[in-house]
């Protein structure tokens, strides 16, 4: 089975809440997306149960980019994830 | 129309600072309905006095001090206050908001708008009470800081009677005219600046040092109480869950998430991603966990985004924390991640009062201009990107206009005008100002929002806040009426005086039916919130009938400067992207239609009628 590592960049409350600043994921599903990497945090980190998805989709309290680019919180499981690929999750962009 | 709101305090004052004469001017029910408050009574009041030919610097410009109608009632943080004044930097009409506790403090005396007319014959003070104003002469302040303005002036004013007293000050920037001088309060709690425009430098001019209010006895009373208060507590959970980010880092938790996106400008905007390690080193998180000792609020504000930071190798102790924006112009702008002076910079500008990002985004021009040898050597001592000393010494010589510092106090579009043509390059704004933080090339709404907009580079005309959610950040397609509508917006909530971080968060980012409920619950008015958008786009096309009347605005001045224009994002994840010019044609021909105004960006005589603007313009 083809593996996909991935790093997961944390900024703001999420990175006080998980104590780091990135996280490595190992992926084996086939074709995995955005929606696998984040359950599989949820799964991984008990810190961030709950955090991350409701129902398939993002939560509006964070902002995940897949190298920088947004990615649609209503359908993380469209985009694919590839060897090499960073995420950010970060707070949702308010004020400034 | 029926009578005037009990929100309403009822009155304008005027402030004649020559004879030290006051007059107090009754406001009009329909005045209050079609302007409601804040920047709409503020570009009245400045449409009304200032001849369309008089310099931001003469005595014929005014400074208006307004407040909004829901100010010192339950709705969340309508605690700001707008300064309305013609720009040096512009040259156009210009609404600069800042927190605090000196617009709350302002309602209470029942006068809706301070309106500051002449130019004292001294340096002197302006203290304000629910009586009137009084202008004292006040040479012993020449030269002190905001900070220390603001002190000496609250001792003196309550060491004379027991009632509270707010101030806002001028500082030596202000004194000296640098054009960009911003005005400080700095209240109880926490610090409120004014930041954009220049509001400092014309108060300067007009040899006003600081602006004192009594607390006075006035107290708003909305139509209907009951509802008004279900409605604010409604959005209470909303606003305190949408504004984590703000209550944990205030506005510097921006720093890495912009970054991320690589649309943040770096090195005077050569680039727009800083490498992560320098990012980090400026970011919020870094503030949060190794400066920022407590948090402070403005008046009525559960979000309390504002934070104090001590650093003591600089000594400093409880400094008001860079603002993203502050952070942008002073460290990424300039390639200096040595946040310890970037702090050191940020709280001399606060003290001396001068616009971090217009003096930040001019420094980073400076710079770049002296990279290329355009700027002499002799002139070029500090100017070199990352030199993170000579950004704390370049503030300093600003405000005091020495050398180099002089020249840097016009702001970077005067001082491309006295430099080869090549200059014009580098200028990063749009009509006479510095652009804030957010990317005029990575944004598209914020490309034709900053073209636009009324004030300039200002993020407070267009809001890119729904942008980097993704709407209208990478299309062309509707955004022209995006950010028209978005202007309609800041134009409402900054005529409310509501600050933008609560009514983004708890509010609605775009006027919605719920600013119409609170707006009918405190004034009793029937109103649609079609009516409501009406508002903001009236004012809207009042500031920019200002700035048509005053040849600053028409469609060869609704332009992005070289960068923007020609020169994509080299690499990061939004490389490519810009505005290049058919795109801003075809954005702007849009923009006119969607607005009612013609090919040249003027609003049509049906527009003006329409918004019932025909009698203004006469
Ligand atoms: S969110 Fe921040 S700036 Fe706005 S009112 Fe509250 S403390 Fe003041």
């Amino acid at each position: 089975m083809t593996t996909v590592e991935l790093r997961v960049k944390l900024f703001g409350m999420l990175r006080s809440r998980v104590e780091r600043r990135s996280i490595q994921l190992t992926l084996a599903d086939s074709d995995p997306t955005v929606a696998d990497a984040l359950a599989r945090l949820e799964r991984e980190h008990p810190e961030l149960a709950g955090e991350l998805l409701e129902d398939g989709r993002i939560v509006t309290t964070v902002t995940v980019l897949r190298n920088g680019r947004l990615v649609d919180r209503d359908a993380p499981e469209t985009v694919p994830l590839e060897a090499g690929d960073e995420l950010s999750l970060t707070p949702p962009i308010t004020g400034g | 129309m029926s009578e005037l709101p009990s929100v309403y305090g009822g009155e304008i004052l005027h402030v004649d600072l020559e004879s030290g004469e006051t007059d107090r001017e009754r406001i009009e029910p329909e005045d209050a309905r079609a302007l409601l408050g804040g920047n709409g009574f503020a570009a009245a009041q400045v449409h009304e006095h200032v001849p369309p030919d008089a310099d931001p610097f003469d005595p014929a410009n005014v400074v208006v001090f307004a407040v909004g109608p829901m100010n010192a009632t339950p709705f969340q943080s309508t605690s700001r206050g707008v300064v309305g004044f013609v720009s040096p930097m512009t040259n156009g009409f210009f609404d600069s908001t800042f927190g605090g506790t000196f617009p709350r403090a302002q309602k209470t005396t029942g006068f809706e708008a301070i309106v500051l007319h002449g130019e004292a014959p001294e340096l002197s003070t302006v203290c304000v009470d629910e009586e009137g104003a009084t202008v004292s002469e006040a040479e012993e302040l020449a030269g002190l800081d905001t900070y220390e303005t603001c002190e000496a002036v609250r001792e003196r004013e309550e060491s004379e009677d027991e009632s509270d007293v707010h101030v806002v000050a001028a500082g030596p920037a202000g004194e000296n005219r640098v054009r960009y001088a911003c005005l400080v309060h700095r209240g109880r709690d926490r610090e409120g600046v004014a930041g954009r425009g220049g509001s400092g430098a014309v108060l300067g001019a007009k040899n006003v040092k600081a602006v004192a209010v009594r607390e006075g006895s006035f107290e708003p009373e909305v139509a209907e109480e009951e509802t008004f208060r279900e409605l604010t507590m409604s959005r209470m959970q909303p606003l305190m869950e949408e504004t984590e980010m703000l209550q944990e880092y205030g506005t510097s938790g921006l720093v890495n998430p912009v970054n991320e996106m690589g649309k943040l400008g770096v090195r005077n905007n050569q680039s727009e991603q800083a490498d992560p390690e320098f990012a980090e080193a400026i970011s919020g998180e870094t503030l949060k966990e190794e400066y920022v000792t407590e948090d402070t609020t403005c008046a009525n504000c559960a979000v309390r985004c504002g934070k104090h930071v001590s650093v003591q190798s600089e000594g400093m102790t409880q400094a008001k924390i860079p603002e993203f924006e502050s952070l942008f112009g002073t460290a990424t702008m300039q390639a200096v991640d040595d946040i310890k002076r970037v702090m050191k910079a940020n709280d001399l500008c606060d003290r001396l009062g001068m616009d971090t990002i217009s003096w930040g985004v001019t420094v980073a021009f400076a710079r770049e201009c002296a990279e290329n040898g355009l700027i002499d050597a002799d002139d070029s001592a500090h100017l070199e990107f990352g030199d993170a000393d000579g950004l704390v010494e370049l503030a300093r010589q600003t405000a005091a206009r020495e050398g180099i510092g002089d020249e840097l106090a016009a702001g970077s579009f005067r001082l491309a005008a006295s430099l080869p043509e090549k200059a014009e390059r580098y200028l990063h704004g749009a009509k006479g100002l510095e652009f804030a933080a957010h990317s005029p090339r990575g944004l598209k709404g914020m490309s034709i929002g900053y073209a636009t907009s009324t004030r300039g580079g200002s993020h407070h005309d267009t809001r890119p806040t729904l942008q980097y959610g993704g709407e209208h950040a990478e299309t062309t397609d509707g955004t022209a009426e995006f950010a028209a509508r978005s202007q309609h917006f800041t134009a409402l909530g900054d005529s409310l005086t509501q600050c933008r971080f609560v009514s983004e968060g708890g509010w609605g980012k775009r006027i919605g039916d719920r600013y119409r409920d609170a707006l009918q619950a405190a004034t009793g008015w029937e109103l649609t919130t079609e009516d409501v958008e009406t508002i903001g786009e009236r004012i809207y096309n009042l500031e920019r009938l200002i700035n048509v009347e005053r040849g600053v605005a028409d469609r060869e001045s609704d332009t992005l400067p070289h960068r923007v224009l020609h020169e994509p994002i080299p690499d990061g994840p939004a490389a490519g992207m810009h505005c290049p010019p058919d795109e801003l044609a075809a954005m702007l021909a849009e923009y006119y239609a969607y607005r009612g105004w013609d090919e040249d960006g003027k609003p049509t005589p049906e527009t003006l009628e329409s918004l019932g603007l025909d009698e203004r313009a006469g």
